[in-house]
């Protein structure tokens, strides 16, 4: 595992892709941040540091589009390591697929950070309140969580379609929210066929859906330990509830099912 | 030691079936040349042994081992395949798609391992440009490359030569014949280049609509592909009875024209056999037989279920 850890680690950094995620990342940043400095554009203060100075709007889009780059950009090659690999090794190889993009999401949500905390004090607005660490830290982890909910799907889909084009289609549906929100106004719609209420699916399950969790978290750290919400039970907790088990089960779905597939 | 053996081998695609119940053994130091038309079952049978599909039927016993991995004790197969087009990433460099595949097999020293079999395949390792600038000759040699790596005890080449220039099908069949000596790398090759096949192969095996319809050495191929003499007599029946008097250990086949080829019997021989029996003799000439001309034939049989051997 380790050793396709650093071959995939190898290959990324060494993709123009990938760099060019890394600038569009900075500059998408420091741009605003710039902006604030050099205008009037913009607030005069932020209140608190996560939500309001330092915002990672997008990164499930970001991790989800890494991931379909790194599940489809190999060409042929997957062909070349897999007939190098053993029967086990290769339930190891889709595994290893899955853990790389939940570890590169955890890369760019720590980078997406990491630019927002340097482009405060390029942006010239102060802070008035600042969160403790450790909320800091669970928030990171909660974002990272949702993100990696994204990545590993589309890594899913994109070992098992092998087209760029329709795990492209599916990383941008599934991170914006369009697949889930779908999927539940798929379902409210047969409920009120059914003789259900409409939307009172949606309006249950749709706090408990990836992208639910991560509009509660946007709203900032506290709010993501908080049980002031409609469901009574903190997005911090909902995260780990949803997310963990669908990466993990998305992992061995596509180790075990993949590697029993023909590779070519 | 056998590496492949392969026992009622059966793939299924739907309702098509591209190989259908192959037997064959490759042995340890083998160079084998499977030969057959497009669509015969080459790839798919390669793919098999590669572990790369999984067969519908049958069984794939590689290095003696029945679970058909051939496996090293840290997971790593014992093969390095090279099917239908090089797989490789586009959009890096030579090196760093070696370097990709070398580090994924745990090497240490990843970066010398690329530029040695990158100056072995004749790429150049400081080659910065990406890879789908390349040629279809160039990947063919990063694809070998790439299957190298690992030190693999067993190579599957699917059509290799496609795509090279004599200069460097030359250097490619140098390289192989290289492996199979100094290193003992048994070599399986697809290819519809038979020169070249021929050149290297040191067993064949014919594969036609998926089953395999002969299999045998290159001793034997230049056996059958021999030199032989037509000779076109006056009176070919009477002819034909005193030939096989004066020479038993040749054998004797009538052409449509009433010509008949005589193999294991020189131009010489034959000529005073003529002589000694007082034969009228019209026409007296040493022919090769077309070795390619000999596959097709066994793959035209095969076809029509003949598996000529």
């Amino acid at each position: 595992m380790i050793a396709l850890l650093r071959s995939d680690a190898y290959r990324v950094l060494r993709s123009r892709w990938f760099w060019a995620f890394v600038v569009a990342m900075a500059i998408l940043t420091f741009a605003p941040a710039l902006l604030m400095r050099w205008t009037s554009m913009g607030p005069t203060s932020f209140d608190r540091l996560i939500g309001s100075g330092v915002s990672l709007g997008g990164v499930e889009i970001l991790s989800a589009c890494m991931a379909a780059a790194v599940g489809t950009g190999a060409g042929g090659f997957d062909r070349t390591a897999l007939s190098a690999l053993g029967r086990r090794a290769r339930t190891v190889w889709y595994a290893e697929k899955c853990v790389f993009v939940a570890l590169l999401s955890l890369a760019a949500v720590t980078y997406a950070l990491a630019l927002g905390l340097l482009a405060l004090p390029v942006s010239g607005v102060p802070v008035l309140s600042v969160e403790p660490a450790w909320q800091v830290a669970v928030w990171l982890g909660c974002m990272w969580l949702c993100c990696a909910v994204y990545a590993t799907l589309t890594m899913a889909v994109g070992l098992l379609t092998r087209s760029q084009t329709v795990t492209i289609g599916f990383a941008l549906l599934a991170s914006t929210g369009i697949l889930e929100g779908g999927a539940l106004l798929g379902i409210d719609i047969l409920a009120f066929l059914a003789g259900g209420e409409f939307l009172s699916v949606s309006s249950v399950a749709s706090p408990w859906v990836p992208a639910g969790i991560v509009s509660a978290l946007a709203s900032g750290a506290p709010e993501a330990l908080s049980l002031q919400n409609s469901t009574g039970v903190a997005p911090a907790l909902r995260t780990l509830v949803v997310c963990v088990p669908v990466v993990l089960a998305t992992t061995a779905a596509s180790a075990l099912a993949l590697s029993r597939r023909d590779v070519a | 030691m056998n590496v492949i053996e392969t026992h009622g081998l059966t793939k299924r695609y739907r309702r098509k079936t591209a190989v259908d119940g192959l037997s064959m053994t490759v042995a340890a130091g083998d160079i084998y040349g499977f030969v057959g038309k497009n669509g015969s079952g080459k790839s798919t049978t390669m793919k098999m042994i590669a572990g790369l599909a999984r067969p519908t039927s049958g069984e794939i016993v590689l290095f003696g081992d029945p679970e058909g991995a051939g496996a090293t004790p840290q997971g790593f197969s014992r093969i390095g395949a090279l099917i239908e087009s090089p797989g490789v990433i586009p959009n890096l460099s030579a090196r760093d798609n070696v370097v990709t595949k070398a580090l994924a097999l745990g090497m240490t020293h990843a970066g010398a391992v690329a530029d040695d079999l990158l100056a072995l395949v004749g790429l150049d390792p400081s080659d910065r440009r990406r890879v789908k600038a390349y040629s279809l000759g160039m990947k063919q040699r990063l694809g070998l490359a790439l299957a190298l790596v690992g030190a693999p005890d067993l190579l599957l080449l699917d059509e290799p030569f496609n795509g090279l220039d004599p200069e460097a099908t030359r250097a490619m069949r140098l390289v192989l014949v290289r492996l199979n000596h100094e290193q003992g790398v048994t070599i399986m090759i697809s290819s519809h280049v038979l020169d070249q096949l021929d050149r290297v192969a040191t067993r064949f095996g014919v594969i036609s609509s998926g089953r395999l319809t002969a299999e045998f050495t290159d001793e034997e191929l230049h056996k059958r592909c021999g030199s032989s003499v037509r000779v076109r007599l006056a009176e070919p029946e009477r002819g034909l009875a005193l030939l096989e008097q004066a020479l038993p250990a040749a054998a004797f086949r009538a052409e449509p024209d009433g010509a008949l080829v005589v193999t294991g019997a020189s131009l010489d021989e034959v000529s005073a056999a003529c002589f000694s029996a007082g034969i009228e003799v019209r026409e007296l000439v040493q022919q090769e037989r077309d070795i390619e001309e000999y596959f097709v034939e066994l793959m035209e049989a095969g076809e029509k279920g003949g598996g000529a051997r």
